[in-house]
């Protein structure tokens, strides 16, 4: 165990839909945990994926939903009392491994707008993250909605590094690269890596890197357990946890602690 | 749908309103045209007293805007956040929002709108002029309880006939959850599409699914799904 201040592990993972973020990220935050880092996963997804994938419930209503209210002019503020090291602490669910979560809430029977309280809070909350001392050696991990959406709207403001999770398809690539254009457009402190995910030949990778341009740092093949895992909606690690998808995302968290 | 659709001599608009837009290629649109495609202006819209309105007509729209595809299906991509200058993609919903409205209802006459994989398409009410929603589910639970979710806000949202289509179904057990996930929840199912490996080589080729293997195990499914659904029971 060595978890050494991890200043670098300011983590968003982004990339197209189905591609296999939210396995992703609940498996290496997992991993991580179990490494002895102390990790904050964030799901801004209004649908559900991250929780799921990391073991845990998905609650019907949104806890961040008591952390916002409107000013006099109808603006979105944190409610009186709550900053953003409160809000974690009070509104963070625990997942397996010792991983705290923090959700934005998901889409339910209501509709959107019953989260509208849910989403302006959590959208602070992640822009002051940098303001919590406290949060200053844990790993952030944020899974991202599908495509650049969110990335252009700057939802990944704690991020230091992108983790592009690309199939080797064009679809994918095309994605990946439109989200690294953005970003890149927008803020020059971060960096990107690759994932390449449901790998089912030798070159896939090397193609996905070419096109991109990004170092690679794992390649996660095509794995049937992920796929048994998915249907029944659990934890890759909870079902599979000798299969060849986790070795591979160990490899990851190796490879991201040696980069921090 | 689309090109099946354009192929027995219907008038089909597709419309690609994802904020990443990548319906040009599948549609078989090659990769190294899609950075010269033209995108829906931001300014398309005027504000009236019955609300925003479309400053041009549907027809000028597409001739100044639309991209002619493969079998003549015509294409319209929104606009995607690097050309949103207003930090806002409202205005981009809202522009969709209208073009479903105006689009043709005569019988010939079909419109295919691609949505983001969210729910913006149903909270910014992008869809509300459809006829028909169609959600498409993977046989993952996740995948599942996002149809679920996405077929209640439609409802929500005033749409009267939606549906599940369960797609890169690999056998009767995927089959089977699926049908039994759709009736505990009350969902119809619109169709079955086998897992199909053409479409994930096509991906990876960077072509259209129906270029690639014209005679492959889903495009019957789909093609049935297209007349039945697609046109809205008008076949």
């Amino acid at each position: 165990m060595s978890p050494a201040t991890p200043a670098a592990m300011r983590l968003a993972v982004v990339g197209k839909g189905g591609a296999g973020k939210s396995v992703i990220s609940a498996t290496l935050a997992r991993l991580l945990a179990r490494r002895g880092h102390r990790v904050l996963a964030l799901d801004s997804d209004p649908l559900p994926g991250l929780s799921l994938s990391l073991g845990a419930g998905v609650p019907d209503d949104a806890p961040l939903n008591a952390a916002a209210e409107r000013d006099e002019d109808g603006r979105w503020r944190l409610v009186k009392g709550i900053g953003p090291a409160r809000a974690v602490q009070r509104f963070a669910t625990d997942a397996p491994d010792g991983v705290r979560l923090l959700q934005i809430g998901k889409t339910g029977r209501q509709g959107l707008a019953a989260n509208r309280a849910s989403h302006n809070a959590f959208y602070q909350v992640i822009h002051r993250l940098d303001q919590v001392r406290s949060l200053d050696d844990w790993v952030i991990l944020g899974d991202l909605p599908a495509g650049p959406r969110q990335t252009a709207f700057d939802w990944a403001p704690y991020a230091r590094r992108f983790l592009l999770v690309v199939e080797p398809t064009w679809q994918s690539m095309l994605t990946a690269r439109r989200i690294i254009r953005i970003s890149r457009d927008m803020r020059d402190d971060v960096a990107f890596s690759l994932v390449v995910n449901k790998a089912t030949a030798a070159s896939d990778a090397e193609r996905v890197e070419d096109f991109l341009g990004v170092g690679l740092l794992a390649i996660v093949p095509a794995d049937d357990d992920v796929r048994d895992a998915e249907r029944a909606g659990v934890s890759i690690l909870d079902r599979a946890p000798d299969g060849p998808a986790v070795h591979a995302i160990e490899t990851l968290a190796t490879a991201l602690d040696e980069h921090a | 749908m689309a090109r099946l659709l354009a192929r027995d001599g219907y008038n089909v608009l597709a419309i690609d309103g994802d904020s990443n837009p990548n319906l040009a290629l599948t549609l078989g649109i090659p990769a190294d045209r899609m950075s010269h495609m033209p995108v829906l202006p931001s300014n398309l819209l005027r504000r009236t007293e019955a609300g925003a309105q479309l400053t041009h007509t549907l027809e000028e729209i597409k001739s100044s805007h639309s991209v002619t595809g493969p079998d003549g299906v015509e294409l319209l991509v929104m606009a995607h956040p690097q050309h949103a200058d207003t930090g806002c993609l409202c205005s981009m919903h809202a522009t969709v929002r209208r073009i479903i409205e105006a689009a043709s209802d005569e019988d010939r006459d079909v419109c295919i709108l691609d949505t983001e994989a969210s729910p913006e398409h149903l909270s910014r009410g992008t869809a509300s002029y459809a006829d028909v929603m169609l959600a498409v589910v993977e046989p993952y639970f996740k995948s599942l309880e996002t149809g679920r979710r996405m077929a209640a806000l439609a409802n929500d949202l005033g749409l009267e006939r939606v549906a599940l289509v369960a797609n890169k179904v690999r056998d009767e057990r995927e089959m089977e959850a699926v049908q039994t996930f759709a009736s505990n929840h009350d969902l119809e199912i619109a169709a079955m599409v086998p897992f199909d490996e053409t479409f994930a080589l096509a991906e990876r080729a960077g072509t259209a699914p129906l270029d690639f293997n014209p005679e492959s195990a889903a495009i019957a499914p789909i093609n049935e799904l297209a007349h039945t659904w697609g046109t809205n029971g008008r076949a």
